[in-house]
């Protein structure tokens, strides 16, 4: 029996062998359990020393909806369509399902500067492919996702009484794209993280304007030219925008700006995942 | 002088056209220290144009291979690079220079419970252990039984890894890597931790997938283990390798090694200690101090030769207890002088002193009367000079492997008072004593040949 030798030498793969599309596709399938175990994890482990468990992870988007709501009906009287009577609660449950869909690009890349940092034993003293730890927070992100749409799904029907649309289930081809960005820029962030310290601050500030550059308690219409169009060209724009298109009005995503913004994303996550593969041979020598 | 390693040529049995499972060229591990994390990034994009770092070697031109159900023993002081290597060949470092092929799935033991989340419990970890090795949950359940069974740690397969101690930790690594079937093991040291049953279970497993044909690669400091575990060894020392071979002569080889640097710190010790006192420092004309790693000392006389002989005075290297031994030490005198002391000293495998005695020895039984003869002590010798003495005992000794220092040093107080190191040599000679096991059978590091009288 002679199995292919697997080399390891100084030299390691050029960049051009990692930006191949079914060789990252291939590498993460193969790794596919321990992304589950880990995401897994990621679910569990996060609340497992707290007394309340697994039920934080309804408790956090529950209370979030219930603040939101306060401040933007209560407080601010905020109307989402001013042309129409709006509920006290619609308002926040307009701004929720775009705040959702950030919640998943938000929380994955703000950890990612240090998901290789914070586990340095995956890095020196196991075999490990570290690339699957963003796909894992990604993982562990989406379960939140899920928890906060029953959440939502729950306030619409008490608050509401109404079900979502049927619309409703565009929502997979709505988050694809943000999936896939979530990955590129983190698998970037993940890898800079480990020689530059300065990362982690840096992505909490960017988020910060991101947030606000990103129409999540407005409407993209009120934003004036030319500015509409510069916060169209993010790939989060298109995805709050119809994720509240598909939730809330019952219409389909715009395709022709989601194919395109799924093009732009899915060439995102394979630079990112080039780069990581590249620079993750250095990450012992630092660590 | 028997004092020069055995060409040691290791024989495995080989398949013809076979291709080993792991192949080590060249490889060398320079670790760059950066400064700043920042500048190992920046270095990636200057392509050698400037060099952001300081370069400390960890491995230096290492090749050997290692063939498909061979176990391969590295050993090596601390800080020798043993690590480095293994995780080399378990592709968690890159190698700086060289390459490594590795053929088949690899499974690494490489540091006590680095693989473990503390926060989970033990099933859940085995689970994660095994989705690292690529197996699904399903082929994980399917062996979790033998896993659980293997490592044995009781009910605290459920508790959190937080709760163990570091033996359970061990086992639970262990059982999880060995019994997830891997082409190659790699293990660290770790087995060290485990307790003595344990350990026997270990080696009882480690000899199952030999024969089952996997390959293994272990680290120890314990010579014991590398002995009876494995079929060729490598001795590091300094990042290089010292030796290669067949285990028990590289277990010699680092035998010699510890023995050579302790000899080493010894000899600053007396440096460092003639130093704070001057008046010692002051007496003689030091010559160019030791000439070799083995030996040292003022050279004003020489041990030219030191031979192990026999009852026919032929030189010998195994002897049975009570044979006569005659150790013969051949001195040369470069300085005209008196006052010479000529000395031996027997030590076994384990560093255990057994026996000194020398010329001076027997001037002090002269002078106290219970023995006759020319004192050596008194006699003066003239430049040039060389001198022989033979030393002879009966080799009353237990079965050990045994190791002749002799030294050469100048007394000027009769009774060891004051001396000053003419020339030490440590691993001199080397003889064995062998015990017939149906003759004349005993155990321990000396014959007493004790006698049973039986009463009633």
């Amino acid at each position: 029996m002679t199995a292919p030798a697997t080399v390891r030498s100084a030299a390691g793969r050029p960049l051009t062998a990692y930006l191949n599309p079914v060789h990252m596709v291939q590498n993460l399938w193969t790794h596919r359990h321990v992304t589950g175990q880990l995401a897994w994890r990621e679910v569990v482990g996060r609340y497992r020393a707290a007394r309340l468990g697994l039920l934080w992870s309804i408790l956090t988007p529950l209370l979030m909806l219930v603040v939101y709501t306060f401040v933007f009906s209560v407080i601010f009287r905020a109307r989402w369509n001013p042309a129409i009577q709006e509920s006290k609660t619609l308002f926040a449950l307009t701004l929720f399902c775009g705040l959702l869909v950030w919640t998943v690009f938000a929380d994955v890349v703000a950890r990612a500067p240090t998901l290789v940092v914070l586990n340095p034993n995956y890095v020196k003293k196991v075999i490990f492919p570290l690339e699957v730890l963003t796909v894992a927070a990604l993982g562990g992100a989406l379960f939140n996702l899920l928890v906060g749409l029953g959440v939502w799904t729950a306030g619409l029907a008490i608050f509401e009484w109404r079900l979502p649309p049927v619309t409703f289930l565009y929502l997979p081809a709505v988050l694809l794209p943000v999936c896939l960005l979530t990955l590129g820029v983190s698998w970037v962030l993940a890898s800079l993280g480990v020689f530059i310290r300065d990362i982690g601050p840096a992505v909490q500030v960017a988020l910060q304007l991101l947030f606000f550059g990103t129409p999540i308690f407005y409407r993209i219409e009120v934003v004036p030219e030319p500015y509409r169009s510069i916060m169209y060209v993010s790939p989060l724009t298109q995805a709050v925008e119809a994720a509240r298109r598909v939730m809330m009005l019952g219409y389909p995503p715009e395709w022709k700006g989601w194919a395109l913004s799924l093009v732009a994303s899915a060439a995102a996550a394979l630079v990112g995942y080039a780069f990581f593969m590249k620079s993750k041979r250095a990450f012992a020598d630092v660590l | 002088m028997s004092s020069e390693p055995l060409a040691a040529v290791c024989a495995a049995p080989v398949l013809a056209g076979e291709e080993p499972a792991v192949e080590v060229r060249g490889v060398s591990k320079s670790y760059r220290i950066y400064d700043r994390p920042v500048d190992r990034f920046k270095q990636a994009f200057l392509w050698g144009r400037r060099e952001l770092f300081h370069e400390f070697w960890a491995l230096r031109d290492i090749s050997f291979e290692v063939r498909r159900g061979e176990t391969l023993g590295i050993i090596g002081r601390n800080g020798s690079g043993k690590s480095t290597l293994l995780q080399i060949i378990a592709g968690t470092l890159t190698p700086t220079a060289g390459e490594v092929l590795v053929r088949g799935r690899v499974a690494a033991l490489l540091e006590l419970g680095s693989g473990f989340n503390p926060e989970f419990t033990g099933r859940e970890n085995v689970f994660m252990n095994a989705a690292i090795l690529g197996l699904s949950p399903a082929e994980t359940e399917a062996r979790l039984d033998e896993i659980q069974n293997f490592a044995d740690i009781g009910e605290f397969f459920d508790q959190p890894v937080k709760t163990y101690s570091s033996g359970m930790m061990v086992r639970l690594a262990f059982a999880v890597q060995v019994q997830l079937r891997p082409e190659i093991l790699i293990i660290d040291e770790a087995l060290a931790v485990g307790d003595a049953l344990f350990q026997k279970r270990c080696f009882q497993k480690i000899e199952e997938l030999r024969s089952a044909g996997v390959t293994l690669i272990l680290v120890s400091h314990e010579q014991e283990v590398i002995r009876t575990l494995t079929n060729k060894a490598l001795l590091l020392h300094e990042g290089r390798m010292r030796a290669y071979g067949a285990p028990a002569e590289v277990v010699l080889e680092y035998r010699r090694l510890l023995h050579a640097e302790e000899q080493r710190w010894f000899s600053a010790q007396i440096e460092r200690h003639a130093r704070h006192a001057p008046t010692e420092a002051a007496g003689g004309a030091r010559r160019s101090p030791a000439v070799d790693r083995r030996s040292f000392g003022d050279l004003d006389a020489e041990i030219v030769e030191v031979q192990v002989l026999d009852a026919a005075g032929q030189p010998c290297t195994v002897f049975y207890p009570w044979d006569r031994l005659t150790i013969r030490v051949t001195v040369q005198v470069h300085v005209a002088m008196q006052h010479l002391n000529v000395a031996v000293r027997l030590r076994n495998k384990e560093g255990v002193k057994i026996y000194s005695w020398g010329t001076l020895n027997q001037d002090i039984s002269i002078w106290s009367g219970r023995s006759t003869g020319p004192v050596f002590w008194e006699r003066a010798f003239g430049a040039g000079e060389i001198v022989q003495v033979d030393f002879v005992c009966e080799a009353r000794l237990g079965m050990n492997l045994y190791e002749v220092q002799a030294a050469v040093s100048e007394e000027e107080d009769r009774f060891y008072g004051a001396q000053r190191i003419l020339h030490w040599k440590d691993e001199a000679a080397f003889f064995q004593v062998l015990v017939p096991k149906h003759e004349h059978f005993f155990g321990g590091v000396v014959d007493l040949r004790m006698t049973a009288h039986v009463h009633g």
